[in-house]
């Protein structure tokens, strides 16, 4: 122990320049990531803006009774789960199917502007996205529908946006078209990786396209999968937001509310836009709790694995 | 080796102390803005401030996602106002997130000198705060806030304490309002001019638009279903569709709930057939401004209602149509109503005495008489010709005996496009709505009729006749932190969403029953203290009114 020590601090002595480096790195983390966590408290506080802090009231779990005896409670909860479920099942693997039909295309070219293409919208902000969305969507001059009028497929315009059962398919379809391009850089750059002897060696051994894919490509990118993967669980309660409240009109498409509210967007609207900052804390303090443990627990059940992040 | 780790060791100092530095950066800086007022013995001096006499710089702040204030001396008015009045506004732009702005300011502490805001509940946390200056030896002491307010206006901006903390924005004696229902006049005729004066009526007509018209839109209700608020106006006599926006409408001596209201479930009624057989834009609650611009822009809308039917894009519009075809573009008319309502009697349209909103003053504010003088001035005749025609000697040279200036030749012919670059009518945040509306209409009087706003004409014949006084219903509303603000939230939120679902509902039934949900719901969150709360506040204001 005594020794350890003493070789430990000669080996700073020695390197103190080294160490030098990483103490601002350390420090900003602290002051800007730590430091402003005590600001958590004031969920189990009655904050008011013109008090200050120290002089509002503690009032313990007043605001996690609050949000868990709401009645949307269920429907919030059950919403976030859905669209962060089906994201999960549709969004995740989508870029992975892009990357693997992209690496089998032959012509450079035509791969590449398929990439660049693909990957535009991603920059795009969700307010310009949504707008594309809305107005193709729309009952009065929507492109979507005049296409359908003209093709002969409906006999009157669909109203897109205000049914339910269409909000979640939107939804998730317009963030698969925003997004794969993207997501799918990663995993071409995994599939890049790849030493191609084992292809040519499949390929001797007589092994077709998607065998190939299956037995070499897949486990060799199997790793970075997972560990999006392990991220993507720990984002389960994320299940959006800017593009939710955009494409329900910041609210204001209330037929919809049943399917579209989630955690977020319900912080935002009775928290946030209210200045009841004391609940909006609560409420995502609770989301934050549960994110971590499922982070936890996938990353546990990934390490069985031979994989984890930590 | 040595010497390279010394090259190491230098280059880590010095990005720590970089990095360090610029962490602190941001803590100090802007502390205040306008340092050269030697001023706190202003406001104890006896006589009135002077305006001209030591410069008044100040910041300003309007507390409005939308509202971006103009930079300041960028325009003739202003660049007079500074060069000879010595007044210098800052501006303070709320970026698009005014909430969250002002809640910053607050918890920093760091507030400007002047907040453009809504009465109520914000302003009285301020008070409470001790953050505003008490204006009422101001209003004594300078003319003009006070001669056109009038005692009862100045009574009704009382705060709890008996003090005098705002300076109203639009204050007005006189009705006003934009609200109610366009036609598009060529559809009209060539549909036969058929009487369209009760709901009926409209019903017909929108069929028959639907009919022969299949590309047009033949009622549009603008963004969140507008129109069919303004709906509600025709359906009783004095009914005010900003019974919708309170959530609650009062019914003889209090307050009741909205949901339960015969009238608000007729309207729903109604508009729920019309949207079913797809008169109604199907897009009321999804679409942007943007989109109903377009549409009307492009002349395919046959009936037209919202809160403002006036705004500058259906203006354009208006002008756009008649320049292609005279007989085309849009015109107000007579509110609808149900059979058996007076239709003398409908108001789509409502005003208070207290205008739109009201200026504090912080006390971080170095020289808050300098500040009033100036709001005193800017609300005087003189001030808001200033900002409406320019600074004297550039449209108009002098003023009548009614003080309202006599327009140059110079003013009608130019045009509006470089009236437009002067900003005219920025800043006036003390507006005195009763002496421009009745300075336009004079104005108005003097000119030919094709030299005559549209717009104008419009108020003048119905907008401005079919609005009514609502002063009594000010400030209806809790803070949001408390209890009747809790179930305020939730109550917004549950007429939302059972609007939505009433007009998208398929029958007659299912809007009795969507509705009653709406009102059960409403209950279980405290809607009825919420009403009580309302119903308190009204008679609160009733007694103020009468106070002295």
């Amino acid at each position: 122990m005594n020794t350890k020590l003493k070789g430990g601090i000669r080996r700073l002595k020695s390197e103190w320049d080294i160490h030098l480096m990483i103490w601002p790195g350390i420090l900003l983390l602290f002051v800007f990531c730590y430091l402003p966590m005590y600001g958590v408290l004031i969920a189990f506080k009655d904050y008011n803006l013109y008090r200050g802090f120290a002089d509002s009231p503690w009032v313990g779990l007043k605001h996690f009774r609050m949000f868990f005896h709401s009645p949307d409670f269920w429907m919030i909860m059950r919403n976030t789960l859905v669209v962060s479920l089906l994201k999960l099942l549709i969004s995740f693997p989508a870029p992975i199917i892009l990357a693997l039909m992209l690496n089998e295309v032959r012509k450079i070219a035509f791969k590449r502007v398929i990439q660049t293409v693909s990957y535009l919208p991603h920059f795009m902000s969700w307010v310009i996205v949504g707008g594309f969305v809305i107005s193709m969507l729309s009952v009065d001059n929507g492109s979507i529908n005049i296409l359908l009028m003209k093709l002969h497929l409906i006999d009157e315009p669909v109203n897109w946006l205000s049914k339910p059962s269409y909000f979640w398919g939107i939804l998730i379809g317009s963030n698969v078209w925003k997004d794969i391009g993207f997501s799918s850089i990663v995993y071409l750059a995994a599939i890049a990786g790849i030493d191609p002897h084992l292809y040519e060696a499949a390929a001797m051994d007589g092994a077709g396209r998607f065998r190939q894919i299956r037995s070499i490509t897949l486990p060799s990118i199997m790793p970075v999968i997972l560990i999006f993967l392990i991220l993507a669980i720990g984002n389960v309660l994320n299940a959006g937001f800017e593009d939710i409240l955009i494409l329900t009109n910041n609210g204001v498409n209330a037929i919809v509310r049943d399917v579209s509210d989630v955690i977020d967007t319900y912080v935002y609207r009775t928290g946030i836009q209210t200045q009841r900052y004391s609940y909006a804390s609560a409420v995502g303090l609770f989301k934050s709790v549960i994110s971590v443990g499922l982070l936890i627990g996938a990353n546990r059940l990934s390490r069985r694995f031979g994989q984890s992040l930590w | 080796m040595k010497k390279k780790s010394k090259w190491l060791g230098l280059a880590a100092v010095s990005l720590a102390l970089t990095t360090s530095l610029s962490a602190c950066g941001s803590g100090s800086g802007d502390t205040g803005t306008s340092g050269d007022i030697p001023a706190k013995n202003a406001a104890s001096q006896s006589g009135p401030f002077k305006l001209g006499s030591e410069p008044v710089n100040f910041t300003m702040y309007p507390n409005y996602d939308w509202l971006t204030l103009e930079p300041w001396g960028q325009d003739p008015q202003t660049q007079w106002i500074t060069d000879n009045l010595k007044v210098t506004v800052t501006p303070i732009q709320s970026g698009g997130a005014a909430k969250q702005k002002f809640s910053t300011m607050l918890a920093t502490d760091d507030l400007p000198d002047v907040i453009l805001m809504d009465r109520g509940s914000d302003v009285e946390k301020l008070r409470q705060a001790g953050k505003l200056v008490a204006l009422d030896d101001y209003y004594n002491k300078y003319p003009n806030l006070k001669k056109w307010m009038g005692e009862e206006t100045i009574n009704m901006l009382r705060s709890s304490d008996g003090k005098i903390y705002q300076v109203p924005n639009w204050y007005t004696t006189s009705a006003n309002g934009n609200g109610g229902y366009l036609i598009n006049r060529k559809v009209y005729k060539e549909l036969g001019s058929p009487k369209l004066e009760s709901f009926d009526d409209l019903y017909n007509y929108l069929k028959q638009v639907k009919a022969k018209y299949p590309d047009m839109i033949p009622f549009e209700t603008d963004i969140e279903g507008q129109g069919v608020q303004i709906m509600t106006s025709g359906f009783k006599e004095g009914f005010a569709p900003s019974w919708i926006g309170e959530r609650g409408v009062p019914s003889g001596d209090k307050f009741t709930s909205l949901f339960t209201d015969p009238v608000f479930n007729e309207t729903m009624k109604f508009a729920s057939k019309l949207f079913r057989e797809k008169l109604i834009t199907q897009d009321t609650l999804t679409q942007k401004r943007e989109q109903v611009d377009e549409k009307l822009a492009n002349g395919r809308v046959a009936v037209y209602s919202a809160y403002s039917v006036l705004e500058p894009k259906v203006m354009d519009a208006n002008t756009l149509l008649r320049a292609k075809d005279p007989d085309n573009g849009y015109e107000v008319i007579w509110p609808l109503h149900k059979d058996g309502v007076d239709k003398t009697k409908v108001y789509p349209n409502s005003y208070n005495r207290l205008g739109w909103n009201v200026n504090v003053i912080t006390t971080t504010a170095k020289n808050p008489e300098g500040i009033f003088a100036y709001m005193d001035w800017l609300t005087s005749p003189e001030g808001m010709s200033t900002m409406y025609f320019g600074p004297k000697g550039k449209y108009w040279n002098e003023m009548d005996s009614n003080q309202y200036p006599v327009l140059t030749d110079k003013w009608f012919n130019t045009s509006q496009e470089i009236k437009d670059k002067e900003k005219l009518g920025g800043y006036a945040y003390v507006g005195n709505t009763t002496y421009l509306d009745t300075m336009k209409m004079a104005n108005d009087k003097k000119m030919k009729p094709e030299q005559r706003r549209w717009d104008n004409t419009q108020q003048a014949n119905v907008t401005w006749k079919t609005s009514q006084d609502l002063t009594p219903f000010i400030n209806l509303d809790p803070a949001s932190d408390s209890e009747e603000g809790i179930a305020k939230t939730a109550v917004d939120d549950i007429y939302k969403k059972y609007f939505a679902q009433a007009l998208f509902a398929q029958s007659d039934a299912e809007v009795d029953t969507i509705l009653k949900k709406a009102n059960d719901e409403a209950m279980s969150q405290g809607y009825q203290k919420l009403l009580d709360y309302k119903t308190a506040q009204w008679k609160k204001n009733l007694e103020q009114m009468q106070a002295k």
